[in-house]
């Protein structure tokens, strides 16, 4: 999951009331605030331009003539629950590609895939837990797949692996399970692997049921307690690009939820400019080669 | 023949039979005679003449014979005048003296530093005290340069000081005297160099730190080695080779730390040919897996560097193939020595029996496939066949690129890297070659699909 700037906001703003969708600064603060308290995502003063974009097109789809408006709809509605699905698409965007942190998938199947196999091998146990903590549209789960069918199914074809990719983003998720993709997607992919686990039909590509039955997605908010105790006995977390949306006291939380779903010797990894410092003194930090992980002990 | 006739004889006779009066002349009367001709010897530019005087007749020249000749640095005739030169430098130290006494009396700059010139190129110690004379008296650039040079060819150790003297006069002496002292080499010129190295510019270090590597003392070692902290560019190369040249002195260890490293690595990737000998010295010394990252990317310069960096390749056990995959991405200039440095690679691994790691597995053949298409055709059929090398079942998923090939050789390489493979997949691929454009690769393609459904057919 990602916020990023590229919303077309003059179309959006042609379809809207302009007298009345103007987003004054105390709206701004109250809508951040709303937005912040439901999943942890914090709009510095910046991305004001952002938010009143994003919001707009939904806004003008909800016939409603303000932003203030829009956030009495979102307290007090009787189907507040229901728009804020559509509010958290509204607010994210999924930019991300296959492939996107090759040094991590590395990692994954060198080092921490056959370390926890060991483990499990003791342990009499042969299912190992992955979970892709933001998938956005599935780039990153089914990448996982991937290097997993690619890598470790061979050598380990009696283990089970079970990869779950959850975004707050049900348009996301939709994307995700139809795993259909654009070249942009797929530009950092091996050529041989798009040929061996995709089927290019026309200008986009199919991912093959063999790589998709090895994925799961389903909605959930990383802020939400509730949502985050269904995830327990994890052994790998991928939640890269996300925590770079938070502010300190839900990146916090949100790690501390992390940790408790992992389970002992699991890992944890983030984002190429993503850091636990200051965030988290409870996992212990590995080096990989051009990359690094975080291992609960 | 009186004394009259003969010199007469001298002046008019031709050269043929000059020779040949020359040649009868017994060998015991040969050193007698000769000064009364040798004059007139010289003046004769026959080439018969000359190469008498300077093969059959220069055992036979000595102080004397020097003292005729060295008069002849004066001629106006630039021939005469470098002919004489010649033979007082094949003279000798026995033409010193000789040489000393025209210097004294002659005046003319010009001749002052022809003479100076000769006396440096004989190398006799003899001539130092009046070298020196020349040098202090001097007004002329040139014979000041000559004398510089000239003292540091005979190795004057007694001249250091007043060479020393000359090298804040001018700046066009700086080099003069550094190379002087290089070749003087006491420890009173290396103190001066050390001196004066921090006041002067990097073109000047440059040849300071040429000197120090010659000249050098354990100090000096150690100096140079701090300066790899300091500097970066082409001055790493020449305090590499100095340090180098010290440590053979000496037998010194070199430290190997990341500064060391950085400067091995700046003088590799120079591939200067002025450095040759250095890189390949570095290469061969330090094992080390960024240095042979570094070899990689000037794989293909020069020979004797790729066998060096080949056979370094080969020794190193620990290495992976993640690096050549991650510069063969980079499409680097050297990408056509690369590809058969890795076809090199791969009949080693082979020979070791060394497996490639999935990682590397994986990234070859993604650096590989995107070398299908790419411009050069040469590169496309290496990349052709080290995909089949690696992979074929992956390979085979690639024919629909390869048949596209637009060189026909290459389209007749791939035909023979299928001629092995005798599967279904190659059918498609050798049904669409069939129509192939060029009757070679037609030709080609429809009897291997007939080889291969003869045999498939019992």
């Amino acid at each position: 999951m990602s916020i990023v700037n590229s919303a077309a906001y003059s179309f959006l703003n042609s379809e809207v009331h302009t007298s009345d969708t103007y987003l004054s600064v105390e709206t701004f603060e109250n809508l951040r605030k709303h937005i912040y308290d439901q999943c942890g995502i914090y709009f510095q003063d910046n991305k004001k331009y952002l938010l009143e974009a994003r919001l707009s097109k939904r806004i003008s789809h909800l016939r409603l003539n303000s932003f203030e408006a829009y956030l009495n709809y979102l307290k007090y509605n009787v189907n507040k629950e229901n728009e804020k699905k559509y509010l958290f698409d509204a607010i994210t965007i999924n930019e991300t590609y296959f492939f996107r942190n090759q040094p991590q998938l590395d990692a994954l199947v060198t080092k921490v895939i056959p370390e926890i196999i060991e483990q499990k091998q003791k342990a009499g146990k042969n299912r190992i837990r992955i979970w892709s903590a933001a998938s956005s549209s599935g780039e990153e789960a089914y990448s996982i797949a991937i290097s997993i069918l690619d890598f470790i199914k061979i050598k380990y074809p009696d283990f089970e692996f079970e990869i779950t990719g959850t975004d707050i983003s049900h348009a996301a998720i939709e994307a995700a399970k139809n795993g259909i993709y654009k070249d942009y997607a797929v530009r950092s992919t091996p050529a041989h692997y798009l040929k061996k686990y995709f089927k290019a039909k026309g200008n986009v590509y199919h991912i093959d049921p063999s790589v998709k039955q090895m994925v799961q997605f389903r909605f959930l908010n990383l802020y939400d307690d509730s949502d985050m105790k269904t995830m327990m006995g994890i052994d790998i977390i991928f939640c890269a690009n996300v925590l770079i949306y938070f502010d300190i006291n839900s990146k916090i939380k949100v790690v501390s939820s992390l940790y408790n779903s992992l389970n002992r010797g699991g890992y944890l990894f983030i984002g190429y400019s993503e850091t636990l410092h200051s965030v988290s003194k409870a996992f212990r930090l590995v080096s990989f080669s051009k990359t690094i992980g975080y291992r609960k002990e | 023949m009186t004394k009259t006739e003969e010199k007469y004889f001298y002046r008019s006779a031709g050269a043929a039979d000059l020779i040949d009066f020359i040649n009868k002349i017994p060998a015991n009367k040969l050193s007698q005679k000769i000064p009364d001709f040798l004059d007139e010897l010289l003046i004769n530019e026959d080439k018969g003449i000359q190469n008498l005087l300077s093969y059959s007749l220069i055992n036979y020249l000595g102080e004397k014979e020097a003292g005729i000749i060295a008069r002849h640095i004066s001629s106006d005739k630039i021939n005469i005048r470098n002919f004489a030169g010649e033979l007082l430098i094949k003279i000798g130290a026995k033409a010193v003296p000789a040489l000393i006494k025209y210097l004294v009396s002659v005046s003319d700059d010009d001749d002052l530093k022809f003479t100076i010139d000769i006396l440096g190129m004989i190398g006799d110690s003899k001539a130092g005290d009046t070298l020196i004379s020349v040098l202090l008296s001097a007004q002329n650039e040139n014979v000041i340069v000559a004398c510089i040079e000239a003292l540091g060819n005979i190795k004057y150790e007694e001249a250091v000081d007043y060479i020393m003297m000359c090298y804040d006069k001018k700046d066009v002496y700086k080099m003069y005297v550094i190379e002087a002292l290089s070749k003087i080499g006491s420890a009173k010129a290396l103190e001066f160099l050390h001196n004066k190295y921090p006041d002067e510019n990097e073109f000047t270090r440059l040849t300071m730190i040429e000197t120090m590597g010659v000249i050098g003392d354990e100090e000096t070692f150690f100096f140079l080695l701090s300066e790899l902290n300091e500097r970066e560019g082409a001055i790493v190369c020449t305090i590499m080779e100095a340090i180098l040249k010290l440590k053979d002195k000496f037998g010194f260890d070199i430290p190997f730390d990341e500064k060391m490293k950085n400067a091995v690595i700046q003088t590799v990737f120079a591939a200067d040919p002025d450095y040759k000998e250095v890189a390949v010295y570095l290469i061969s010394l330090f094992h080390d897996r960024e240095i042979l990252d570094a070899c990689l990317r000037i794989y293909g310069k020069d020979p004797e560097l790729d066998s060096i960096i080949k056979h370094k390749f080969f020794d190193y056990q620990n290495y992976n193939l993640l690096e050549l995959a991650a510069l063969i991405n980079e499409k680097p200039a050297n990408l056509q020595p690369l590809l058969f440095l890795l076809q090199h690679v791969l009949d080693e691994f082979d020979r070791r029996e060394r497996k490639i790691q999935n990682v590397e597995y994986r990234n070859l053949i993604d650096s590989i496939t995107k070398c299908l298409e790419y411009p050069h055709e040469e590169i496309r059929k290496s990349a052709m066949s080290i995909l089949f090398r690696l992979d074929t079942g992956i390979a085979l998923m690639f024919l629909d690129i390869m048949v596209r090939d637009d060189n026909v050789w290459n389209r007749l390489h791939l035909l023979d890297l299928l001629a092995d493979i005798d599967i279904e997949q190659t059918k498609d691929a050798l049904s669409v070659l069939m129509k192939d454009d060029n009757e070679m690769v037609a030709e080609k393609s429809r009897s291997l699909l007939e080889f291969n459904y003869q045999t498939e057919k019992p």
